[in-house]
């Protein structure tokens, strides 16, 4: 019954990842180099501060159940 | 070399050395304390070379965890808090061929109790002219715990973790980037924590309880719980799916908005979501971040308030007591001021975490408060 449950719960989890997968496909468009100025702006990178990132993954990681999926993490914790 | 340069930034790789400034030393320290009387500072410092100009570089960086708890959970096993410290270290290189970007990492950490060692390599390729970058990554983890005041040689206990990490980032028009990545992670082996003994109820006497309209809580526990004591026992395998979507969105004359979702789902049976809204306002050489991370999640499927013995004497198979697989919600709030100086990039952040736990013997809520600071130095 727990199996299926959890099997149940992947199905979902994988339709609700190839719906994210189809979304962004469908938002994509070629930039012009002209047009990147706005990219290239320090504020807008998707990981501004990638060591900063891993200390605070680190954190998380020992204090959460869950985990993954933004990259980062590991090192094996017994931390409370 | 400057459109180079340009792609290079728009695909988030901003904090990447260049070949006019190709070393960078980073130092952070973090400080994290909570009513549950845990606190923990995490110094952490490392070191970059860039090797060429499109992203690949070595890198080495260093943090020390100097733990002091005497958490609900610690106490209430009968044992007073401690203090540990516990060392990590990484290697990583990488270097672009063309198109890929090609890299390898190394870490090792310690503490009395536990040793981890982890390999791991990605590989990541632009297309359409850098608009597209695609991401696969794999790290396995090879951790030995042990027990405080007891050589691994004496008593240890193996687990294996195996990552992999599949991750798409894409510009989605001028002023738009999105990511998706999916996670996978399989842990085999020992992945209870040895110290953890899990309280035993006697049905009839949880009923009563529950008929004079009394709560069993963290207080009164220890009046109605029997005398036996196992040990936490969890399964020995744990399949882990995390799918995280990711929106950077650069709004004129106020900055950017970043806006994050992640759905998680385990075989224990644990499900989770987690919102995170960042607002980053530059203002000249300062820059404030505004961060809100709500979580969520659900228990694992053998969790239990309270675990009560059946008629026969026969006592749960699985049992945990540790409140991470429990079900809770959280809230972080955090505030982050960054000034860049010349070659120099200095911040300071703090924050709020309020978790609300749903259903947890010893605790009903903690607050934690986070400050961190650090400094980046480009030359």
């Amino acid at each position: 019954m727990v199996m299926l449950s959890s099997m149940r719960s992947v199905h979902r989890f994988l339709f609700a990842t190839a719906l994210a997968a189809a979304a962004l496909v469908s938002g994509c468009s070629r930039t012009r180099p002209y047009q990147r100025e706005d990219l290239a702006r320090p504020e807008m990178a998707p990981d501004p501060d990638p060591d900063q990132a891993a200390l605070h993954q680190h954190l998380l990681g020992t204090r959460e159940g869950a985990v993954g999926g933004f990259g980062g993490g590991g090192g094996g914790c017994g931390c409370n | 070399m400057r459109l180079q340069l340009t792609l290079l930034l728009a695909l988030g790789q901003v904090g990447v050395a260049h070949a006019d400034d190709p070393y960078t030393l980073s130092f952070d320290t973090l400080v994290y304390s909570d009513t549950d009387n845990v606190l923990v500072v995490s110094p952490q410092v490392a070191a970059k070379r860039a090797l060429d100009d499109a992203g690949g570089e070595a890198s080495a960086r260093a943090v020390v965890d100097v733990i002091s708890a005497a958490s609900v959970d610690v106490v209430s096993q009968a044992t007073s808090g401690f203090t540990e410290v516990r060392r990590e270290a990484d290697l990583a290189a990488s270097h672009r061929i063309g198109t890929l970007l090609p890299a390898l990492r190394y870490r090792y950490s310690d503490e009395p109790d536990y040793r981890s060692h982890g390999f791991g390599g990605s590989l990541s390729r632009d297309f359409a002219d850098h608009d597209t970058t695609v991401a696969l990554a794999y790290d396995l983890s090879l951790d030995t715990v042990g027990l405080s005041g007891t050589s691994f040689a004496d008593w240890s206990r193996d687990l294996t973790t195996h990552t992999a990490e599949l991750s798409w980032t894409q510009v989605l028009g001028p002023r738009t980037v999105g990511r998706l990545a999916y996670s996978l992670v399989v842990q085999d082996g020992y992945l209870e924590k040895p110290y953890r003994y899990v309280p035993l109820f006697d049905a009839g006497t949880l009923a009563s309880l529950e008929a004079d309209g009394m709560t069993l809580d963290g207080d009164n526990f220890s009046s109605y719980r029997l005398p036996e004591r196992p040990p936490e026992e969890v399964p020995d395998s744990r399949v882990r799916h995390a799918m995280a979507v990711r929106g950077v969105r650069l709004v004129p004359d106020l900055g950017a908005v970043q806006a994050d979702y992640r759905f998680y789902v385990d075989s224990w049976g644990m499900q989770a979501h987690t919102i995170d809204a960042t607002l980053r306002l530059p203002v000249g050489r300062f820059r404030i971040d505004v961060e809100d991370r709500f979580h969520w999640q659900s228990p694992v499927d053998f969790w239990r308030r309270a675990y009560t013995v059946d008629a026969a004497g026969e006592v749960p198979r699985w049992r945990t007591v540790d409140k991470d697989l429990g079900g809770y919600a959280q809230d972080t709030l955090q505030v982050r001021g960054q000034l860049d100086v010349s070659s120099l990039e200095i911040y300071a952040l703090t924050g709020a975490m309020l978790t609300r736990f749903s259903d947890y013997l010893f605790l009903d809520w903690r607050l934690a408060l986070i400050a961190e600071t650090g400094l980046r130095w480009r030359f």
